[in-house]
């Protein structure tokens, strides 16, 4: 779009390349009255979903688990492009990485992880080709235990 | 908006073909929402003869509002991109008879910093 542009009556402008924030137009008519609108721009979803992993055995700190997830179609500069992922463990202070891969948005990965530890926070990050990082914390705490307690049948005496 | 005429001694009935808001004596006011023409037939009070009459049209143009509406296709894909996109559309009068509101120019554009 540019400053001066004409406008015929119902036609429809595209206006990209656009940052995150309100963008506002000015449109003049013919009898030089003028008109005004304003939208925001939004960031669009994290395309990371659908985390899950597997859980450490009841009443055990630390062990391999696996760890999955798809990618999703939040954008058109996104989707169809490459990506490089890895899940590291955030709590170590030396972010190294647990596990490195490649992807395509949008797809499905799995991932095994070996010896996690029940207490630390593990990260899964991807880099889009566009440069983009996305990052979604892994959540592999105790909730196997409470699990285990709730399926566990109950015998009575 | 308010019309007023003159017309030569003696006293006239006037007929309008939209009914005005209010009357005051040969002053009429009109409200119109659309563009239209207001037509008056004044005819002699006293003489009901045909040639005793006459009739006046003024058009009368309702400055048009334009609708202008913006739609979000899709946002940035993070912080720090700029490939967010809307389309916008605007739409006024035209083929009314009075002056079409397009071609509409664009004047000002204000980018998010």
């Amino acid at each position: 779009m540019t400053i001066g542009q004409e406008l015929q009556n119902g036609e429809t402008l595209i206006i990209d390349n656009l940052p995150e924030g309100n963008f506002s137009v000015t449109i003049k008519d013919n009898y030089g009255c003028t008109f005004e609108k304003t939208i925001y721009i939004p960031r669009v979803n994290n395309p990371i979903a659908n985390l899950c992993t597997t859980l450490l055995a009841c009443g055990t700190t630390s062990g391999d688990i696996e760890l999955s997830f798809r990618t999703l179609d939040v954008h058109s500069a996104v989707t169809g492009t490459n990506y490089t992922g890895r899940i590291y463990q955030a709590s170590s202070g030396s972010n190294e990485d647990l596990v490195t891969f490649t992807g395509t948005f949008t797809d499905t990965q799995i991932h095994q992880l070996a010896n996690v530890t029940s207490t630390a926070i593990y990260v899964l990050e991807i880099i889009s080709e566009n440069g983009c990082t996305y990052t979604e914390l892994s959540d592999h705490g105790c909730y196997n235990c409470l699990l285990k307690l709730l399926m566990t049948p109950i015998r009575f005496l | 908006m308010l019309l007023s005429g003159t017309v030569g001694g003696g006293s006239y009935v006037y007929n309008w073909n939209v009914t005005p808001v209010s009357t005051n004596g040969n002053q009429f006011t009109f409200n119109p929402f659309n563009s239209t023409q207001l037509q008056v037939t004044v005819q002699s009070a006293t003489n009901t003869a045909a040639n005793c009459s006459g009739t006046a049209t003024i058009d009368i143009e309702v400055y048009p509002g334009a609708t202008l509406n913006m739609t979000l296709i899709e946002g940035v894909s993070c912080t720090d991109q700029a490939d967010g996109q809307v389309s916008l559309v605007i739409s006024g009068e035209q083929g009314t008879g009075y002056v079409d509101q397009a071609p509409f120019e664009v004047i000002n554009a204000t980018y998010p910093i």
